[in-house]
C-alpha cells in the first residue's frame, strides 16, 4: 500500500472512531461494531472501557450547593489561620489616634536625641561657633524635618 | 478581594428607598439576573465587589472541573482539588484581563492544579492510588471493580503526553464535540479526529502494559 493509500485509510479510521465514540457517548452503542477488525477493534474496545469508567453521573444541585457551602467553609477558615504580615500589623497600631500620636513624638524624640546631642547636654556648657553655623542650620533642619512628618502624619489621620 | 462584601454595582441606579424593595427581595433579583448573565459579565460584577456573581460562576462551572478532575484524581481527593482550583479562581480572578475565555481559564487553572497535586503526592512519596476501601466509601453503588478500573484508567491517562490526554478529557469529561474541540484547539477537524484516534492508540498501548 503506498502512502498516499495508508493516510487515506487512517483518516478513514479517525472518522469511523469519531463517529463510533459519539454515538457511545449518546448512549446509542454499548458494544464494539460487528464490521471492524485490527487496530480499529481495539481502539474501539478502549473506548467503551473508557466510557465505563468515567463517570457519569452528574452533579445535581443539592450536591452543588452542599460543595458551595463546604468551599466557603474552608475559606472561611484559612483566612482565620493566615497570619497578617508584621507590617500589616504595625500600620494597624499606629493607625490608632493614640497610639499614633505617641509613635510620632517617640520618633521626633529619638530623631532629636541621636542627631543633636547638644541639646540634651546636662549643666552650662560652653557655646562655640557662629550663628547659622552648618551645625546649627543641621539641627533647625532636623526640628522642621520631624515636625514636617508630624504635621503630615496628622493631616493624613484628620477626620475625612 | 476573597468573598467580599459589598454591594452590587448592577442595582446601584436603584432607588434605595423603594419600600417594596426588601433587601432579600433585591438579593432573588440579583441572583435572577446574575443567572443569565454571560460569564464576562460575572466577573465585571465580581470585580465590582460582588459576591454573588461568583457563586453563580462557581454553580455554573462545577459540574465540569468536578468531573474533569475525576476522571484523573482518585476518588478520595476530587473535592479537595476541585475547591482548591476555585480558591485559586478566586484569588487570580481580579487579574483576570479577558483574553481567553473564562472556561479556558478555568480549565488551565485545574490542568495546574492537578499537576500540583501530583507533584505534592509524589514529594511526599505518597501511595498514588488509594485504598479502594477508602474510595468505595465516597462512593455508593461503584464496585471494587469499576473502582479498580477507575484507577487503572486514572493512570494510564496520567502517563500520556499533555495533548492526547487533553483531547480525551474535552471529549469524555467536558462532552465536546469533535468540531468543538477542533475550534479550540485551532485545528480542522480531520486533525482533531486524527489526534483523537492517535491519543486513544497511545492510551491502549498504556492499559496492554
Amino acid at each position: 500500500m503506498d502512502q498516499s493509500g495508508k493516510n487515506s485509510n487512517l483518516i478513514k479510521d479517525s472518522n469511523r472512531l469519531a463517529d463510533f465514540t459519539d454515538q457511545v457517548l449518546n448512549g446509542k452503542l454499548e458494544k464494539v461494531e460487528s464490521n471492524v477488525d485490527g487496530e480499529l477493534l481495539g481502539l474501539e474496545e478502549t473506548i467503551l472501557r473508557l466510557k465505563s469508567s468515567i463517570p457519569s453521573t452528574p452533579l445535581d444541585q443539592a450536591a452543588i450547593k452542599q460543595m458551595q457551602v463546604r468551599l466557603k467553609t474552608r475559606i472561611q477558615r484559612e483566612a482565620r489561620e493566615v497570619q497578617p504580615p508584621f507590617w500589616k500589623k504595625w500600620i494597624e497600631i499606629i493607625s490608632r489616634p493614640q497610639l499614633g500620636m505617641a509613635f510620632a513624638v517617640a520618633l521626633v524624640l529619638v530623631v532629636l536625641v541621636i542627631f543633636s546631642p547638644s541639646l540634651f547636654t546636662a549643666g552650662p556648657a560652653p557655646l562655640t561657633g557662629t550663628a547659622l553655623a552648618p551645625s546649627s542650620t543641621k539641627n533647625i533642619l532636623i526640628v522642621s524635618i520631624a515636625a514636617g512628618v508630624m504635621l503630615i502624619f496628622f493631616w493624613m489621620k484628620r477626620p475625612k | 478581594m476573597l468573598y467580599s462584601t459589598g454591594s452590587d454595582a448592577i442595582f446601584n441606579h436603584i432607588n434605595p428607598f423603594t419600600p417594596l424593595l426588601t433587601t432579600n427581595y433585591m438579593e432573588n433579583i440579583s441572583k435572577q439576573i446574575y443567572q443569565e448573565a454571560s460569564d464576562e459579565i460575572l466577573i465585571q460584577q465580581y470585580k465590582a465587589g460582588s459576591q454573588d456573581a461568583f457563586d453563580v460562576l462557581y454553580q455554573r462551572h462545577l459540574p465540569g472541573v468536578y468531573k474533569r478532575v475525576r476522571c484523573v484524581i482518585p476518588e478520595n481527593d476530587v473535592e479537595d482539588v476541585t475547591q482548591d482550583v476555585f480558591i485559586a479562581a478566586l484569588k487570580s480572578l481580579s487579574s483576570f484581563r479577558g483574553d481567553s475565555q473564562f472556561r479556558t481559564w478555568l480549565r488551565t487553572l485545574t490542568n495546574h492544579k492537578v499537576a500540583e497535586f501530583y507533584r505534592k503526592r509524589t514529594r511526599k512519596q505518597e501511595p498514588l492510588l488509594a485504598p479502594l476501601s477508602e474510595a468505595s466509601g465516597r462512593m455508593e453503588g461503584a464496585t471494587s471493580q469499576v473502582l479498580e478500573e477507575r484507577i487503572f484508567i486514572q493512570n494510564a491517562l496520567k502517563k500520556l503526553p499533555e495533548n492526547y490526554r487533553e483531547i480525551i478529557l474535552l471529549r469524555f469529561a467536558e462532552d465536546m464535540q469533535f468540531n468543538e474541540i477542533a475550534e479550540l484547539t485551532h485545528q480542522n477537524l480531520e486533525a482533531s479526529k486524527s489526534l483523537f484516534r492517535r491519543a486513544i492508540a497511545a492510551l491502549r498501548n498504556h492499559l496492554d502494559e
